[in-house]
């Protein structure tokens, strides 16, 4: 999978929160997002998710435009601020039913994704009883249950342990190998460099440098 | 080539890889889980038209002091008020059961009908993986629940009746229902009429969120309250404003091509609309 972000621009209440951006995103490589809030971090997933309309420039997945070709990434999850889901169901009620969507996942690989953020397929409390943490988890197990080529996490450390972000650091890496290709912002400046293997620092809805993280 | 790409995406044609069973099934799991998300996930609200319907039988039956036909609690069953003369000394007064069937099914469809950006409108928008799948999942589902919520009050009043003792439930009360007219009248234009402000609602609040969309309809509902015109919609979920709409010449065919017309422009709107659209912008604001 290629992302091509060509030259795009967004201007919200007369204010820019993403300005002139042109990035190349390539398959198998984690791209660390880094800025102080407000940076247009956010902004830039969701445009990549096609949940924006851009003022100017556009964005092509594999040569297809989107908001043009295509309406949103064909094989993409998503983890974008607080997760929703249904309350009354469990966690893998939940997912059972999201995944029926695209009706592509089998009931064991929810229970694997589940079981790789440390859920417990069998738990029948309902999700409006989750903790924080918890909900996280599910989110982070929504957004990689059906194995997607672009996977995009904005903050997904936020609530969990430490236990648990070693978890996500080791799916990640999981998931790097199969050639997917991974947008993720991050607090903690060492979390981020340790998963990325391209930063990109972003100011004002611009992004200010660009390089890659030696090993 | 590009003509034919925005065709495509316009008129939701299955993209490359996707046959239009492809595409059905995709719209019916979404629109599977649009119903669990707005409509089990919320099941009680349901019980408030059957508790409504139930309250208006009550009080017919306390204040008549014996027991009505079948079609007489039926028909009073938002059966509204008639147009409030200029020149009348009579006060402008909606029916509280009335007002209250749909002062809350709309407020319910509006909590409803937005979060396209967080939540789980975001996941169902990314995975149903284009807006026209996603917007046919929210006006079917739009529809689906006011025809539970007419659907709940109907069967409680139906439930009632055949409860009671009485010639309530007769034979000959039952012939009266096999009269077309009576069954538009009675059940399918106020039906029909809600399904129009339902979606219009919801196209409503895509453009200016779910709280000023929920207030338009608000509004047009009380304007129709104050003036019995045609194409007023709110008028048609009055019984007794159809009636006279009747009298005054206006026909059964010439109201149902208008609510008809009125309720695919919603949709094509909607599709148009959703298109275009800058998610972000169409946050919930409940």
């Amino acid at each position: 999978m290629i992302i091509e972000i060509k030259d795009i621009s967004k201007e919200l209440g007369g204010q820019a929160v993403l300005s002139n951006i042109t990035l190349r995103l390539e398959s198998g490589k984690v791209y660390g997002l880094k800025g102080r809030n407000g940076s247009g971090k956010t902004m830039l997933m969701r445009a990549v998710c096609g949940l924006i309309r851009l003022d100017r420039g556009e964005i092509a997945i594999d040569g297809e435009v989107l908001r043009k070709d295509i309406s949103f990434p064909r094989s993409v999850g998503v983890l974008i601020e607080s997760p929703g889901f249904i309350g009354n169901y469990s966690g893998y009620e939940n997912l059972k039913t999201l995944t029926a969507i695209k009706g592509a996942t089998s009931r064991e690989r929810i229970r694997e994704s589940l079981a790789m953020v440390g859920l417990d397929a069998q738990d029948r409390k309902p999700f409006r009883k989750y903790s924080l943490g918890m909900k996280q988890k599910l989110g982070i197990a929504a957004a990689i249950v059906e194995e997607p080529d672009l996977l995009i996490l904005d903050e997904p450390t936020n609530a969990l342990d430490e236990g648990s972000v070693q978890e996500l650091k080791r799916i990640l890496k999981q998931i790097k190998e199969r050639e997917a290709l991974i947008l993720l912002s991050c607090h903690d400046a060492e979390d981020l460099l340790e998963l990325s293997d391209e930063v990109i620092e972003m100011q004002d809805g611009k992004v200010v440098s660009q390089w890659s993280v030696e090993r | 080539m590009e003509n034919r790409k925005h065709r495509r995406y316009f008129l939701n044609i299955p993209e490359r890889g996707t046959g239009a069973g492809g595409r059905v099934r995709m719209i019916k799991r979404a629109l599977g889980y649009e119903f669990i998300a707005s409509v089990f996930e919320n099941k009680w609200k349901y019980t408030i038209p059957v508790a409504i319907a139930l309250h208006n039988c009550v009080v017919n039956l306390r204040m008549s002091g014996r027991m009505w036909q079948g079609s007489d609690y039926l028909w009073d069953f938002l059966k509204g008020i008639p147009t409030v003369q200029a020149d009348s000394q009579e006060s402008f007064l909606l029916p509280g059961g009335w007002m209250a069937f749909f002062v809350l099914l709309l407020y319910f469809h509006g909590r409803t009908s937005k979060n396209y950006t967080g939540g789980m409108g975001q996941q169902i928008l990314l995975r149903s993986g284009s807006a026209g799948r996603f917007w046919n999942a929210k006006w079917t589902g739009c529809i689906g629940s006011t025809f539970i919520w007419f659907g709940g009050a109907y069967l409680a009043i139906i439930l009632f009746c055949a409860a009671m003792p009485g010639e309530s439930l007769d034979k000959s009360d039952s012939l009266n229902w096999i009269d077309g007219k009576q069954i538009c009248v009675q059940l399918f234009l106020p039906l029909l009429a809600a399904c129009v402000m339902g979606i219009w609602q919801l196209v409503l609040s895509i453009c200016v969120g779910s709280i000023f969309g929920l207030l338009g309809v608000y509004c047009c509902l009380i304007i129709s309250a104050y003036f019995t015109k045609w194409y007023l919609p709110g008028n048609y979920l009055m019984k007794i404003r159809i009636e006279e709409m009747l009298e005054s010449q206006v026909t059964l065919n010439r109201m149902f091509v208008f609510l008809t017309v009125l309720l695919t422009m919603g949709i094509l709107s909607g599709y148009d609309i959703m298109r275009r659209s800058d998610y972000l912008a169409m946050k919930s604001d409940f």
